[in-house]
């Protein structure tokens, strides 16, 4: 691991003083203040809990890391009212460009654009560490949120009724028994190691270098990605504009290279002056070489030690799925926590956090695992059925969805849930139990926003009695939208849709009544029925 | 198959007087057309398991009902 001081800062905190010596007793604790613990922490107290939040580092560390957020991810921002600041600062783009070669034109592209009308843009790139102060600034504002600066964990163990750290604070260490504590300490989580879990997966043999630079130019903020080009023959290249004309520039640069080389200012820079033509002014941000790997955690839940985000799983970064899917972690987790601790659900609904969060990590594996080899195939086979789709791409419609630089990440459908009740009717629409329901504008706003962040039921003039802990939105009381809404999850005069706090469809009825809403109730908040 | 002499022939010659590598191209770009006009899965699934030695393969005519069986 690196060392503390070579890591570039980006904003500093002042230290966290005067724990040493305690002994803290709290019910929820979460280990690092990344863009997932900080999501997670902020999502339950918002629903009212105390957290405290440990973070090792005094700062937030500047440098290259996350920088697209996909639509999934500023929905559940916008549940916590981070979204609008992260969307206005942010650079918004919905069109993907793949070129080949010496090509101008270019052999594929996508438009990410939905064809109903929804809240959040496809995708926002900014950087993380901006992301990061953002959610800090919120979490500040919360007088049942301790954010504890400098403050690392040493050992850990979990108990039946609690988990025990040992935490080495600036001026001393001190020991804290918590209910639930909350692994979101990145890549190479210390806490797995503490407790030595394995980490099982695929190391991809490939570096990668990327280049952050400040250029002025007006070019539209759109993905473009290049396989083979004259600037980086053989390889690939992918292009995203951030925030204040800072460009990422991401180059293969291949498995045997010389290390030491691309660690210099002026190799990188003379590539990306071929990138960008010469004479083309640019400043440097930031260079970083790196390589990746697709590995996940067997299970996420550990007694009271629940990992989330990079911690239990790591995927290669074409399609926007590490950050991305860490924040799913986070939505996922903390509904099903909340309800724990307020004893509204039983223990038992975290083993779905664990179904549900592996079958996220594993569908984001697969992805960017087929990604990565499309782009760097692994034999001459392969390498020449690479070559002919994107051949044939050029002029041929069929062989562009063979195109792969990199499937974007969009919300995982859980199609097997156990929190799911299967349906016993047919319905036209595709927001099935186990998927998120779609969104669409409704006279208050927008109906994700309506649905809020606890069960509702969804319906169509529903009269009927609803269990404890479940709101009634009625289409047939929405002015504007509700015939779009009717259209869109296909609803009929007194069907229904039973909605999760997490915005994922539970179950779904032509003729719902207290008794079948009671028991698709039970069953999502784990409970059999 | 009414014409199977016609067909390797014309499968044959296109490789007429290419490299090793072009031929691989080549056999690269006809086998994802050849997918396109089949634009089944399960059948495309059984013609790899047979070029592998996997399975042994069946009349053209058996494909497309019996593949799953």
């Amino acid at each position: 691991m690196a060392g503390i001081s070579e890591i570039p800062v980006w904003r500093k905190y002042a230290l966290t003083l005067g724990k040493a010596g305690c002994e803290d007793l709290q019910t929820i604790v979460v280990v690092g203040a990344g863009p997932v613990g900080l999501t997670l922490a902020l999502d339950l107290a918002l629903k009212g809990h105390s957290v405290t939040v440990l973070n090792r580092l005094d700062f937030i560390p500047a440098g290259s890391k996350a920088i697209c957020f996909a639509r999934r991810s500023l929905d559940i921002w916008n549940r916590m009212g981070v979204a609008q600041s992260i969307v206005a600062e942010g650079v918004q783009w919905d069109v993907g460009k793949v070129f080949w070669r010496d090509a101008h034109e270019p052999i594929y592209q996508f438009d990410l654009r939905n064809s109903v009308e929804v809240q959040m843009p496809s995708f926002v790139n900014i950087p993380q560490y901006r992301v990061e102060e953002l959610l800090v600034e919120r979490l500040c504002k919360l007088p049942n949120v301790d954010l504890r600066w400098g403050h690392e964990v040493v050992s850990a163990s979990t108990r039946q009724s609690d988990a025990r750290i040992e935490v080495k604070a600036p001026d001393g260490t001190y020991t804290i028994g918590t209910e639930w504590l909350l692994a979101c300490d990145g890549s190479r989580s210390p806490l797995r190691n503490m407790l030595g879990l394995a980490f099982e997966g695929r190391v991809f043999e490939d570096n990668f270098l990327i280049a952050d630079i400040r250029i002025k130019q007006d070019r539209v903020p759109e993905r473009w990605f290049w396989f083979d080009p004259p600037f980086n023959p053989q390889k690939s290249a992918l292009l995203h504009k951030q925030p204040n004309d800072i460009w990422r520039i991401d180059f293969q640069l291949g498995w045997k290279i010389d290390r030491e080389k691309w660690l210099r200012d002026e190799p990188v820079e003379s590539l990306i002056q071929s990138f960008l033509g010469p004479k083309v002014p640019f400043e440097k941000e930031w260079y970083s070489v790196y390589t990746f790997q697709c590995r996940r955690m067997q299970r996420f839940v550990h007694g009271r030690i629940v990992f989330a985000g990079d911690s239990a799983h790591l995927v290669s970064p074409f399609g926007a799925r590490g950050c991305n899917g860490g924040i799913a972690d986070a939505d996922n987790l903390a509904w099903k926590l909340d309800m724990i601790i307020k004893r509204t659900a039983s223990r038992e609904l975290l083993g779905s956090y664990n179904e549900e969060a592996t079958a996220t990590a594993d569908e984001n594996i697969r992805h960017s695992t087929r990604a990565t080899d499309f782009m760097t195939p692994k034999s001459a086979g392969s390498e020449a059925l690479r070559d002919a789709v994107l051949w044939l791409a050029r002029d041929n419609e069929f062989a562009r969805e063979f195109v792969n630089s990199g499937r974007l990440s969009s919300a995982v459908n859980y199609p097997y849930s156990s929190l799911s009740s299967n349906d016993s009717e047919p319905w036209a629409s595709n927001a099935a139990p186990g998927s998120p329901a779609p969104d669409a504008p409704v006279d208050t706003g927008w109906l994700l926003a309506a649905l809020g962040n606890r069960f509702a039921l969804l319906s169509d003039g529903y009269e009927g009695r609803l269990p404890p802990g479940i709101t009634s939105l009625r289409v047939d009381r929405v002015i504007d939208g509700g015939q779009r809404i009717r259209h869109l999850y296909d609803l009929t005069p007194g069907s229904a849709y039973l909605i999760r706090p997490d915005q994922y469809v539970a179950a779904r009825w032509r003729e719902p009544c207290f008794e079948s809403i009671e028991a698709a109730l039970m069953r999502a908040t784990g409970g059999v029925s | 198959m009414a014409d199977p002499d016609d067909v390797y022939h014309l499968v044959s010659q296109m490789h007429e007087g290419k490299s090793l590598h072009e031929s691989m191209e080549l056999n690269a770009r006809l086998i994802l057309c050849l997918i396109n006009h089949i634009g089944n899965s399960s059948i495309i699934a059984h013609a790899v398991d047979v070029a592998s030695g996997k399975v042994p393969g069946r009349a053209s005519h058996e494909l497309v009902n019996n593949v799953n069986s």
